[in-house]
């Protein structure tokens, strides 16, 4: 019965066995499903405190300092040119392999700005005296922006890998496929987040 | 007396709040911006994973077609316009599989 089966598959067409994608690229779609419903949890419970506090309140709450909106849109431009970079590195990669190491240098060092922008915005903060603790403004805040910025740190290390392997001319598309989409995701993710936070 | 007992509770049923709220730490009845988040949120956490499954089943279903079209292209640029050997289609009596075997 064995043998009989294996006969029928080896003459199967190979189109109809052909993947439709990378398993890389299929695993990580799922990763970030996943993702994108954690965050949409993070940002309803912060929608709804906000919305309950705002009229009690206000939002932020009294004593609290206010978030550094302007210098944090310039580092939201960033993100987003990154994340335009990434894209034409994944064109030049399809032509010339060669010719993506500078695009995908460019998207990693901006990619690199906007988390060190962020630590540094996160220093001046504390010293305001936003923390996680002094109220639920604070606890929002440091808990969705730092998520966010574990997520951009984790993507930029997948980045980092594809570059190496890119110099040993051993990248393949598959990986940068599956690198470039988390990092789609962390910068499609941060205007929602930078809208609901921040504004 | 059992009549009178019925209509106790019957006005007692009727002099219940027309509102009970599910959770009792919630206040999104006392404002209308909190119920409106409620609201928005549900909406937003319904529809999303929708949406999600819906353009993964699309992207799929994208892909399977682009590989037929792929399939076919390749089969009609094989070079001096020699029409290649095709693979034989499956019959049913091949696909059936003997269980006493």
């Amino acid at each position: 019965m064995t043998a009989k089966v294996l006969h029928i598959a080896r003459k199967m067409p190979a189109a109809r066995r052909r993947q439709i994608a990378p398993n890389g690229v299929i695993g990580m779609l799922i990763f970030i499903f996943c993702e994108v419903m954690f965050f949409a949890g993070l940002i309803s419970a912060h929608t709804i405190v906000k919305n309950t506090t705002a009229v009690l309140a206000g939002w932020p709450p009294p004593g609290q300092p206010r978030l550094p909106v302007e210098q944090t849109a310039v580092n939201t431009a960033a993100l987003i040119v990154s994340g335009l970079l990434l894209i034409w590195a994944q064109r030049k990669f399809g032509k010339d392999p060669a010719a993506a190491r500078a695009p995908l240098a460019s998207a990693m060092a901006l990619g690199t700005f906007f988390v060190v922008f962020q630590g540094v915005e996160w220093v001046a903060l504390l010293r305001e005296g936003l923390t996680m603790t002094s109220s639920t403004h604070g606890a929002f805040f440091y808990l969705i922006v730092g998520t966010h910025g574990l997520h951009a740190v984790a993507a930029l290390i997948a980045l980092l890998y594809c570059f190496v392997r890119l110099v040993q001319r051993n990248l393949v598309a598959p990986q940068l496929q599956t690198a470039a989409i988390f990092w789609y995701f962390v910068v499609a993710v941060w205007p929602l987040l930078y809208y609901r936070v921040y504004l | 007396m059992i009549r009178s007992i019925a209509w106790s509770l019957a006005a007692l049923v009727c002099a219940l709040p027309a509102q009970v709220l599910a959770c009792p730490v919630c206040s999104a009845d006392k404002d209308d911006a909190a119920r409106q988040a409620f609201f928005d949120t549900t909406v937003f956490l319904t529809l999303l994973p929708v949406a999600m499954f819906g353009a993964i089943v699309y992207w799929i279903v994208k892909r399977v077609q682009a590989n037929q079209a792929s399939e076919l292209d390749s089969v009609g640029d094989v070079p001096g316009g020699v029409t290649p050997e095709r693979t034989p289609e499956l019959t049913v009596s091949e696909l059936s599989v003997d269980v006493r075997a």
